[in-house]
């Protein structure tokens, strides 16, 4: 008789394995895209610090606030969907969305008052990481937003709690892009 | 730790992290403070793997992304520091 097939450390993982991949495959992408940053950075860190200071500091603090309210919201509403309060579900995710929509609009002002001073992607290395990695993270809100949009409309808990690790990891990624890209001198 | 006490825990790191945000823009930024800064940032993590990712369940696999990324902050830091 055959045992059933086990993949040990891998069924005790919380959601579906996909969802893990993607996680590790982008910390992977962004990590290596701070560490080249850095990286390029030596060369010229006072042009660097110069072209940091034309950033926002404090509003991409609050962003972290944002974020981190919204996975704290996004966590909630993928366990009321696990007890099977819809509604509450449903009202968790809809919050975190809203959240999503705020840290777009703080983004969207800071790519603007940058592109007002005739800041773009070409101005400085600095602004070409900058611009990359915080818009390719962007993009991944914006997808995040489009899914908590599918879950209100069927919130069940296996798309919930995978929704809800996605929503996670764009979380994830940006307590880490924060300080490297906006803190460190 | 439930989600909402990580999530005040969360909230606190991130206080403190726009604090050191607006001292590095008066022109306070030490190594030191490079260091917390990026230590924040580790605990930060930790707490979204542990708590909003579920592995708390999983003690393992959230010591694999302790370490890795620890050594990923690690290399940031030297990077930083040596420019």
């Amino acid at each position: 008789m055959n045992a059933p097939h086990s993949h040990g450390l891998l069924d005790e993982l919380p959601g579906d394995l996909m969802i893990w991949v993607l996680i590790v495959s982008e910390l992977l992408v962004f990590g290596a895209g701070l560490l080249t940053f850095l990286a390029v950075r030596l060369g010229d860190p006072v042009g660097f610090a110069l072209a940091q200071d034309q950033l926002h500091r404090v509003g991409a603090g609050v962003n972290t606030l944002v974020l981190v309210t919204s996975g704290w919201l996004a966590a909630r509403g993928a366990a009321a969907a696990d007890a099977a309060r819809l509604a509450m579900a449903r009202a968790h995710l809809a919050a975190a969305a809203a959240l999503g929509v705020v840290f777009l609009i703080i983004k969207a002002s800071e790519f603007t008052a940058l592109a007002a001073q005739g800041i773009g992607t070409e101005t400085h290395p600095f602004f070409t990481f900058y611009f990359l990695l915080t818009g390719f993270h962007a993009a991944h809100v914006v997808a995040g937003v489009v899914i908590f949009g599918l879950l209100i409309w069927r919130p069940t808990p296996y798309a919930t709690e995978n929704g809800a690790a996605f929503w996670h990891m764009v979380d994830l990624v940006w307590v880490i892009l924060f300080p490297v890209l906006y803190l460190v001198r | 730790m439930g989600l909402t006490a990580t999530w005040a825990v969360l909230v606190g790191l991130s206080l403190v992290s726009t604090g050191l945000a607006g001292q590095i823009g008066a022109g306070h930024g030490g190594r030191a403070v490079l260091a917390v800064i990026l230590l924040l940032a580790w605990l930060k993590a930790h707490l979204i793997l542990k708590h909003y990712l579920g592995l708390a369940r999983c003690p393992p696999v959230l010591r694999g992304f302790d370490i890795v990324l620890a050594l990923t902050m690690m290399a940031l830091l030297g990077l930083a520091l040596v420019g």
